[in-house]
């Protein structure tokens, strides 16, 4: 490899859809050391690319897809991807990743990234074989379901090994809730699939034949080896994943009366050893699956036996899936979820914002927002596995309810006049980790760039005790090192699964060993977090320019005006008072203006984003 | 002969063989100078890795015209001269699993030498889903296993002979 620092391709592949062009442009050296890669590079970008005010689904809208520095290389648990654009969910900057092949794929094919402009005239799909990049006719599959677009253009291109990235339905139909699907894994959140649906770009294939080389191999080799042997005796990363995988959340959660259950209005679930992870392994589980070099090996091949689901096969659900389309929607049928999960990956839906909408829907019935005719004839009440599933099938249609739902929570909420039981931040649904229960969650949540997101501030350090979830005070710290880290892993970028083994809230020195060794960069831990905090605050900085100010950084009215009503964590909440103290802490430690929330000129400099300040500070 | 024994029916396809194979012997990470390929059938996708089975009458070998393939007796393994090699491609013609390759920028055959005994897909498959037998303890594995199947089929004509007379076999 030809670029001065090891692991990189040190190529971007710049297509616009409008004209037809394709380029390849050499990366910089600077903007690598500065952003290091994926989420980083891609905030260079789309702050620099993105006019503000831009509407996500037009042609203005770029949609990023980057790998970073050790995607591919020895070290594990860096297979990921990630697709980066203005969401058409919140209306802001937002990452999403997935595991599987297709990361190392495109290294292979010597590219770090893929930036996507324009919009095509008719369905297009992007073919990438090592330097031959070309577009090429997608009517043919325009319409069909994830994995028969991918097993399509397989076919067509005549190699198996190729890897895709897609949308389905969901995604054309610009679902504001639609993913990007990698083989089975999504790039699911903020509904970056519409993105691609309004580019009329139906799948991307790469194939590559060269080389990933690192700085020092050596050493890398020296220092997976350590990594692989703290994995192998670790009771989480090194057996629970591989029995397991993330389903034993639904079990934990439950016993601490902190499990989303019925639209978040009570945080506990009668039905969960009907549906957590001895129910899976009882029922469904046929093996075990990895991501590329992954040795904790957390993904589930899962069949339904029996039943009216039966022959249902998906790689999942695992713990958010389990969490969404089941006790937040009511379901104790571990067949239904199976099915559903497949479902909303087929249909091209985020598992996790789509059982979030069905959920609110089924809660606006019971409380007789919506009735037997806004429905269809549809009994939605919590529970009703048959509804969710009739349900997934009329938003990727798009009819009567499901279009409306379609749109995802907040903006289905205002059109039913129910916005005080739509649970969201920022637009986004929360992912299976309660804002009330843990104080930490609730102000991530209320802080992050993405709203809703588990992957801006992580539930770890306090499901382990580590930290005590109760109380507010030390919160502002703890939040802001996680997102520093998560943003940091996002770059390299590094799967946050790491934390098992690396630790729940800050960055170490293995981060930097693992950098150093792949790049030759020579960073030390002071300049990783630095980095860390650079794209965080980059991120914010379009967000502020979208308009985000303190009074945005907030929760929805249920986290902040109802206790958890049972159970072992009942009357826990986060009351405004203990959420802007909260605030003030974060912005505090995070050199950002109290009123404002806007980070100030001072903060902006030291991290080497000058260039911001005149858009943020006049 | 050596060889590398598969559970398929439990490989996740992290793909780590594979991995460690290139970099083992190539010093960088890139499947197609992998001498084990994982390939990845469907969705979702179920791996299945494919891998010389270093055979008794090895056809590579027999079909290299330079004499270029030849048996390591510690190993178990038939290995490629670099030096002998003029990258004809007859052995990828004649081996029956598609295990040997020409390697896309040198002009030579690549196929798996058992890393000399000590195979790296074997050392780094986390679940010991990779196996490795070495030639002398192979054909007693094969035997037993023989034997093994021998009894079974043995027991199930049988079977079926009494119960043709309405004689209930004891199990």
């Amino acid at each position: 490899m030809s670029f001065v620092y090891g692991g990189y391709a040190g190529k971007i592949l710049r297509v616009n859809l409008t004209s037809g062009d394709i380029k390849k442009e050499e990366l910089d050296q600077q903007m690598a050391s500065k952003f290091l890669g994926g989420n980083g590079l891609a905030a260079h970008f789309l702050y620099h690319e993105l006019a503000p005010g831009i509407d996500p689904l037009g042609p203005e809208n770029k949609v990023l897809i980057f790998t970073g520095p050790v995607a591919g290389t020895i070290l594990p648990l860096c297979s990921r991807v990630g697709v980066f654009s203005k969401s058409p969910l919140t209306g802001l900057f937002f990452d999403s990743y997935a595991g599987g092949n297709f990361a190392p794929e495109l290294k292979f094919a010597g590219y770090d990234g893929i930036i996507i402009e324009g919009e095509a005239k008719s369905p297009v799909y992007l073919w990438i074989d090592d330097d031959n990049v070309s577009l090429r006719p997608a009517e043919s599959i325009w319409g069909r379901y994830t994995y028969a677009t991918q097993n399509a253009i397989k076919k067509d291109l005549g190699d198996e090994s190729i890897q895709v990235g897609c949308i389905g339905p969901a995604g054309e139909k610009l679902s504001r809730i639609a993913g990007v699907f990698f083989g089975v894994r999504a790039a699911g959140r903020g509904g970056l699939g519409a993105v691609l649906g309004a580019k009329k770009l139906k799948a991307i294939a790469v194939r590559g034949s060269k080389d990933i080389t690192v700085s020092d191999l050596n050493g890398l080799i020296k220092l997976t080896g350590e990594i692989l042997e703290i994995i192998r005796k670790h009771p989480v990363a090194g057996k629970s994943y591989y029995e397991y995988g993330t389903t034993p959340n639904m079990a934990s959660n439950n016993m601490a009366g902190i499990l989303g259950t019925r639209n978040w209005q009570v945080e506990e679930f009668e039905g969960t050893s009907r549906i957590d992870g001895d129910a899976m392994r009882q029922k469904t589980l046929i093996k075990s699956k990895a991501c590329y070099n992954c040795p904790m090996m957390c993904g589930k091949l899962c069949l339904v036996k029996d039943g009216p689901y039966k022959g249902a096969l998906t790689e999942g659900p695992e713990y958010e899936t389990l969490f969404s389309l089941g006790s937040l929607c009511g379901i104790d049928s571990l067949e239904a979820i199976t099915l559903g999960d497949r479902l909303c990956d087929e249909l091209g839906f985020d598992s996790i914002s789509a059982g979030a909408a069905i959920a609110f829907a089924m809660e606006c019935f019971e409380k007789g927002i919506v009735n037997r005719n806004d429905t269809d004839g549809l009994e939605l009440n919590f529970g009703n596995h048959e509804a969710m599933i009739a349900l997934l099938e009329k938003m990727a249609k798009r009819e009567g309810l499901g279009d409306i739902l379609a749109e995802g929570t907040a903006r289905a909420a205002i059109r039913l006049g129910a916005e005080s039981l739509a649970i969201h931040m920022r637009g986004l649904e929360p992912a299976g980790h309660s804002a009330r229960g843990l104080k930490g969650m609730g102000l991530g949540y209320a802080v992050s760039t993405r709203g809703g997101s588990h992957h801006d501030p992580r539930p770890k350090g306090e499901y382990s005790g580590q930290i005590d979830r109760r109380t507010p005070s030390g919160k502002g710290e703890y939040v802001a090192k996680i997102n520093n880290m998560t943003a940091l892993e996002d770059s390299m970028i590094m799967c946050h699964m790491a934390e098992n083994f690396l630790g729940f809230f800050d960055l170490t020195e293995m981060h930097v060993k693992a950098i150093n060794s792949v790049t030759g960069i020579g960073y030390d831990l002071n300049d990783v977090r630095k980095l860390g905090e650079r794209v965080w605050n980059l991120e914010r900085a379009f967000n502020v320019r979208e308009g985000v100010r303190r009074e945005n950084d907030t929760l929805p009215n249920r986290f902040l005006t109802e206790p958890i009503p049972s159970g072992p964590s009942q009357g826990l909440y986060i009351t405004p008072e203990v959420l802007e103290k909260m605030k003030d802490d974060y912005y505090q430690i995070r050199g950002w203006d109290l009123k404002t929330g806007i980070p100030k000129e001072a903060k902006l400099r030291e991290l080497g984003l000058e260039d911001v300040i005149m858009d943020l500070w006049g | 002969m050596g060889r590398l024994k598969i559970d398929l029916v439990n490989c996740t396809g992290c793909r780590m063989c594979e991995i460690w194979c290139s970099v083992i012997h190539e010093h960088a990470v890139n499947p197609k100078k992998s001498r084990i390929r994982v390939v990845l059938n469907g969705l979702p996708e179920q791996p299945v890795p494919v891998v010389c089975q270093q055979c008794k009458n090895a056809s590579c070998a027999d079909a290299c015209p330079l004499k270029a393939i030849s048996y390591h007796e510690k190993s178990g393994a038939w290995v490629v001269d670099e030096k002998r090699c003029n990258g004809c491609g007859l052995c990828v013609e004649a081996c029956p699993f598609g295990a040997i390759t020409l390697h896309p920028e040198r002009n030579v055959a690549i196929k798996c030498d058992l890393c000399g005994g000590n195979p790296q897909c074997v050392a780094y498959c986390q679940r010991n889903f990779l196996t490795y037998s070495p030639g002398g303890e192979r054909v007693k594995e094969l035997n037993e296993l023989a034997e093994q199947k021998r009894e079974a089929f043995a027991a199930k004509k049988l079977g079926r002979m009494l119960a043709s007379w309405g004689i209930q076999s004891e199990d």
